[in-house]
């Protein structure tokens, strides 16, 4: 154990400190086989009512948590009431707390842009120390972060959940305040950005024309958002009158006849798409945007490169760790998550494979799958929990299954949602529900019931 | 039991999302079980019923519009399932505030002089 200093040892694990692990690791068990999506699996009532009234564990320890993002809140949230006397601090520059889940339902005109901006300090968790700085590095040996601020902070734990880094910088041309204008869109760059992506999609919407919507091939935080994006402007296109006159083109990274990394859902989408008569490319990656003269330009894997006319352009950037973390020794060294610096975490218990006492939790994570809210729904409990065990000096107990969820919208009225594991199994709440079947009921839930989970998740309450 | 735990939730924090609309119900609730205390609770209750049938069924037909999706997207039996159950809590929503005023309005008339209610002596006679 790296860690500095753990205040107690095993001999402390004693009851109490099982029941707050188990309260931790809530919807982390799998025991119960239903539920609603973003639950996964949980705890039977009895234990978990038990857990709620479970003393704290007592420490000293300092933990830090880089980032107040959903990961970086659900976790600290939780560790703020499993610990009594442990020092929190939670490091992170940004005040606003954006539903990031509620950007595609602001940029396609369903939910305003306030809906998804809330105040950090809303949901920070009471007695938590909140520096706001941004993180800008890290020093694993000498268990410290630095801050922008030029601040060294020490710790003893380590609960990494910087997020991810949009990098736009790597599509020549692209501009992120140019968003909304010439026809440009991106749902992924904030909600200013969702809103203006609405505006150029309102409107092209009532003249047609050529779209062109496109998916990179790196690791994604919501991986199903370019899919969404392209069923509802084809949605919006059919209700306003102007598909007939629309050539909606999707540009994929990606191998051929892929769009999706789970492949049921990704042959499922397919069908859907080639119904609703939308065109697909492979191996063909944004590369470069011109927006004054309306040309994106797209590169093969050979280095070929072919212009495309738009009227209206999706842009879905490349996406790699922050450079805090990229920049540290925490990132992959080698293997596939080395090239976007991800964050070198154990995919079963989220902890770091060399620096035991750091843990990763939502899209830094270096794993297989899982950069969405429901990732951190279910591994936030478990990072919490074996937060927990390494105080108490014990080897992570918890198995984290590498569970996604995403309501992949098809128009206004209907969804599919998908949950799977890390494998690409499908693995539904409900196992009576074809998570394959387009349901008015998972458009509820998307639009009216994943916002209230969402901020129960950030309380550390599910 | 973590789905129960869920949505609980998930209903408390549309509570509190919504907290103006849900403290006005409550204050019309309150303020309808005041006027009912002397109030003819079992005349109340056929009216009442009515009119949480009528908010049910109103819900029933009206929620997948007000939700954007039309009658061809419900296309699943969990769709209906839903629709059904929030059909029916709308319609226990307008029960509880309906029934107290219902039996309110239906209360027993001032006795008269005789101290026997007006609509009781018109009976007699």
């Amino acid at each position: 154990m790296n860690a500095r200093s753990t205040t107690r040892g095993p001999h402390s694990a004693g009851r109490r400190e099982w029941l707050v692990r188990a309260a931790l690791a809530g919807a982390g068990l799998r025991l119960a086989g239903v539920g609603l999506p973003l639950a996964g699996a949980g705890l039977p009532l009895a234990v978990r009512a038990s857990a709620a009234t479970a003393a704290p564990m007592r420490t000293k320890a300092h933990i830090v948590v880089a980032g107040s993002g959903a990961g970086g809140l659900a976790v600290a949230s939780r560790l703020a009431k499993a610990f009594d006397g442990a020092r929190i601090t939670v490091i992170d520059g940004k005040t606003e707390h954006n539903y990031q889940p509620g950007y595609m339902l602001v940029a396609t005109g369903l939910w305003p842009m306030a809906k998804v901006r809330r105040d950090n300090a809303a949901f920070m968790p009471a007695g938590v120390e909140w520096v706001r700085e941004a993180v800008a590095g890290f020093d694993p040996h000498a268990q410290r972060v630095e801050t922008a601020g030029g601040r060294t902070i020490d710790y003893d734990f380590l609960v990494v959940a910087t997020g991810l880094h949009l990098d736009y910088a790597q599509i020549e041309g692209m501009d992120v305040a140019a968003i909304g204008r010439n026809g440009l869109g991106s749902v992924y760059a904030g909600p200013q950005a969702a809103a203006a992506t609405w505006a150029a999609i309102d409107a092209f919407r009532s003249t047609g024309g050529d779209a062109v919507l496109t998916l990179p091939s790196t690791p994604l935080k919501c991986a199903g958002a370019p899919l969404k994006t392209t069923f509802l402007l084809d949605d919006l296109l059919r209700r306003a009158g102007t598909r007939g006159r629309t050539q909606l083109q999707f540009h994929s990274a990606l191998p051929t006849d892929t769009v999706f990394g789970v492949p049921v859902v990704n042959d499922a989408v397919l069908a859907r798409w080639k119904a609703l008569d939308v065109q697909t490319h492979y191996l063909s990656r944004l590369v470069a945007v011109d927006p004054g003269a309306r040309r994106a330009t797209f590169a093969s894997p050979e280095g070929e490169r072919t212009e495309v006319p738009w009227d209206f352009l999706h842009v879905v950037p490349p996406m790699r760790a922050v450079d805090a973390v990229r920049d540290s020794e925490l990132a992959w060294q080698d293997g596939p998550f080395a090239a976007g610096g991800w964050l070198e975490v154990d995919p079963a218990t989220l902890q770091h494979r060399r620096f035991p006492n750091v843990f990763g939790v939502g899209d830094i994570n270096g794993t297989p799958r899982g950069k969405t809210a429901a990732t951190v729904k279910k591994s936030a409990p478990i990072v919490a929990a074996h937060v927990v065990d390494a105080v108490a000096g014990r080897e992570p107990q918890l198995r984290f299954d590498g569970y996604t969820s995403c309501p992949l919208l098809l128009r206004e009225g209907s969804a599919m949602l998908v949950e799977f594991d890390y494998e690409g199994r499908l693995t539904p709440s409900m196992p009576f529900v074809d998570p394959l079947q387009e349901s008015w009921a998972a458009w509820v839930m998307e639009r009216y019931m994943l916002e209230p989970m969402y901020l129960a998740m950030l309380r550390g309450r599910i | 039991m973590s789905e129960l735990w869920m949505a609980v939730n998930v209903v408390w924090e549309t509570l509190v999302e919504h907290a103006g609309w849900v403290l006005a119900y409550v204050l019309a609730v309150v303020l309808a079980l005041f006027l009912a205390r002397r109030g003819h609770w079992r005349r109340g209750w056929r009216p009442a019923w009515v009119l949480a049938g009528l908010a049910a069924l109103a819900a029933l037909v009206l929620l997948p519009g007000l939700t954007g999706a039309a009658w061809s997207d419900l296309a699943y039996f969990v769709d209906w399932f839903l629709l059904l159950a929030l059909s029916v809590a709308l319609g226990a929503a307008v029960l509880v505030l309906a029934w107290p005023l219902a039996a309110w309005l239906r209360r027993p008339r001032a006795p008269t002089a005789s101290g026997i209610s007006a609509a009781r002596l018109r009976q007699l006679r």
